[in-house]
């Protein structure tokens, strides 16, 4: 099992943008030390509020990459149909570049209707969209060039610069938002990303489609590696840990699931992450491993307030790494 | 007095993408350590011309490399992409560097770029004008919204909020309209380094003329001046390494537009359709008289005539924030050793305009 990083960029109540980056780069510039065995940072795209101050992954990772040696860094979600394909493909080869094969590009279809208005996307379209921009995009990575003539692109050939600096370009992941872009990734053997605000059940769903459609098609998927991603809020007293995970998810589930109930999303949500006390995550977690098969966790330390709480966290969870590796 | 270095990232025949990034990044490093206050990077898409498109990215990058460079773009290609997602970044590394990006823009030259993003290049000025102003309003208020002639989208805010009181950018003008456009609304401007000193003087006095009319402190306003630069201690040396690389790289900008075509009919470009025409007449079309008058009009000599060049535009036109592009100096190391003799040599003897 691979464990990395994944920032959301939340900006609290209280806090200033200053303080929610810093946060995410002193994390980073952290466990980019050889002693860490986290390997992965991956950065949340989100548009026009605080549930998500980076609206251009691609961008922030360019800085980490930057700025580290070591982690591999990218997008968590980048919403490719409402981005112009060629930006995507340019950004991500630049960085495959400059990073050496160090950047990520974990992506998504677009979940959000008034952004898919706004970017004047048609939603009726939606997946069709989103395949048609994977494909001008995974044609840019893999020989340089693309030359799409869809529905919704049309122009001639051009040379995607610089070409990519990994073979195949970079490592790809795609969120699994719904049942159709699931599917779609199984057919071409892509790996996914488990959201952690999905639940169990979800994910599982998600899970057995992508396998059985996979040997529907014959696929060759041995080269699949899932990620789950996890909001992690430890403490020794596990109403605290609990209460701050609530606090910190609040606006966000208001804002992204404004028609459910609010606070039994909240409360699944925390029983289905690492939160509470040490004794509580462990079982939750395992489990979700098994019934989605991931090769990677992506953990989300942000909702801690306290940050020698969190490098506390990290160390604990390091060193248990640590001992795996090891036996 | 403010120095810069401009990086073209144009891939010379023969050169691997490798090659010519990893030289994008040494420069960028080696700019630091030697001094200089700025890296500029430039934008351009699908050809050899340069290989860096998406300048946030690569200014990302950069930021991330150094501790205290500015880096700028010079400039990001306006009309091309959202507004939305052009202040997103913007804000996005304002805060990420604290405060040491530098927004600098131009308007595009190179058809294939709005062929493929989906904007009709004639709209060039007019976008450029509009996506500039929305961009520099939503980095004060964190919002924007458009219900314009050229797009259309409801209000929104955006994240993160901005970190420098004053965002640093500049514009590069070329034409009267842009450079009349700026002065009006007291905006740095980016004179170019294929104009010899009394058109650049002629640019500021414009430039001043309108500023001043419009309530501006005109000695408040930080233009840039941009050269090609080559120094050796050798004159002939610095004149000849440069030829090779240059005589390449204006071929290589003439193809990457069609607006130099005879028979092009594009609207909104008749300042470089004339400029072009004045080339012709010149006899500029041939590479190797081109690069004789590039390198009589840039610093490429010795450190002495290299300050006299630069000095003599420095007083022509007030400007005190000089930007050098050196890749023309052959290998990475001879870029690296020529920018070190242009900060030891040559920057610590330009004066303030007489």
């Amino acid at each position: 099992m691979k464990f990395g990083l994944f920032f959301l960029n939340f900006q609290l109540d209280g806090m200033t943008s200053e303080n929610t980056l810093d946060n995410m780069v002193s994390m980073v510039s952290l466990v980019d030390a050889d002693e860490y065995h986290f390997d992965t940072v991956l950065i949340y795209e989100h548009h026009f509020s605080k549930s998500g101050i980076i609206a251009s992954p691609i961008t922030a990772a360019g800085f980490l990459l930057g700025l580290t040696n070591r982690l591999h860094i990218g997008s968590l979600n980048q919403v490719i149909t409402t981005h112009h394909p060629v930006r995507v493909a340019e950004e991500s080869s630049l960085l495959d570049q400059m990073s050496e094969g160090r950047f990520i590009l974990g992506f998504s279809n677009s979940e959000n209707d008034f952004e898919m208005d706004f970017f004047k996307r048609n939603l009726a379209s939606r997946q069709q969209q989103f395949e048609a921009c994977y494909d001008i995009i995974n044609e840019a990575l893999t020989t340089g060039y693309c030359h799409p003539q869809n529905d919704f692109y049309d122009f001639p050939k051009v040379s995607i610069n610089p070409h990519c600096f990994s073979k195949n370009g970079p490592k790809q992941y795609v969120v699994a938002t719904s049942k159709s872009v699931v599917e779609w990734a199984a057919k071409n053997a892509l790996s996914l990303t488990f959201k952690w605000d999905d639940s169990l059940a979800d994910k599982e769903s998600y899970a057995m489609l992508y396998n059985e459609i996979a040997m529907r098609y014959g696929i060759d998927i041995s080269n699949v590696e899932h990620q789950l991603t996890v909001i992690v809020n430890l403490n020794a007293d596990g109403d605290l840990a609990r209460d701050e995970a609530k606090g910190y998810l609040k606006n966000y589930i208001v804002e992204t699931y404004p028609d459910i109930d609010h606070v039994a999303k909240i409360n699944s949500i925390i029983a289905e992450n690492a939160i509470g006390t040490d004794a509580e995550y462990y079982d939750q977690i395992k489990l979700a491993v098994e019934k989605t098969g991931v090769k990677k966790i992506l953990l989300s330390f942000e909702s801690m307030k306290d940050s020698n709480d969190v490098k506390n966290i990290i160390n604990m969870a390091n060193d248990k790494i640590s001992k795996n590796i090891k036996a | 007095m403010k120095f810069g270095n401009i990086c073209f990232s144009y891939q010379p025949p023969g050169e691997t993408h490798k090659q010519v990034m990893d030289r994008f990044i040494r420069l960028g490093v080696a700019s630091e350590e030697l001094g200089f206050d700025t890296y500029w990077t430039l934008e351009h898409h699908f050809t050899e011309f340069g290989l860096t498109g998406n300048l946030f990215v690569a200014a990302a990058n950069l930021l991330g490399r150094t501790k205290t460079l500015q880096v700028g773009t010079m400039g990001v290609v306006l009309p091309t992409a959202h507004p939305v997602r052009q202040l997103e970044d913007v804000l996005l590394l304002d805060q990420m560097s604290k405060g040491r990006f530098n927004f600098g823009v131009v308007r595009g030259l190179y058809h294939k770029d709005f062929r493929v993003f989906g904007v009709n290049m004639e709209d060039s000025r007019g976008i450029t004008q509009s996506f500039h102003t929305m961009i520099i309003d939503g980095v004060k208020t964190g919002r924007i919204s458009s219900d314009g002639e050229h797009i259309e989208f409801p209000e929104v805010e955006v994240y993160p909020t901005a970190y420098s009181k004053e965002l640093p950018t500049c514009m590069t003008a070329e034409s009267a309209s842009t450079t009349e456009w700026l002065a009006e609304r007291g905006l740095p401007m980016v004179l170019s380094w294929i104009i010899g000193t009394n058109e650049k003087k002629a640019q500021m006095e414009l430039y001043n003329e309108i500023a001043i009319e419009h309530g501006h402190d005109i000695t408040k306003i930080d233009h840039c001046m941009t050269f090609i630069c080559s120094v050796d201690n050798d004159s002939n040396k610095a004149r000849d390494v440069c030829r090779a690389f240059l005589a390449n790289w204006y071929d290589s900008y003439v193809n990457a537009t069609n607006i130099f075509n005879d028979s092009n009919q594009t609207r909104g470009y008749d300042y470089h359709k004339g400029q072009w025409r004045d080339f012709v007449l010149k006899g500029h079309t041939n590479s190797n008289r081109r690069v004789d008058y590039s390198n009589e009009i840039n610093p490429v000599g010795t450190p002495e005539e290299c300050i006299s060049i630069i000095q003599r535009d420095i007083d022509a036109t007030g400007i005190t924030n000089i930007t050098c592009g050196f890749e023309a100096n052959g290998s990475e190391e001879e870029i690296v050793a020529s920018m070190g003799r242009f900060m030891t040599q040559v920057a610590p003897f330009l004066k303030d305009p007489s």
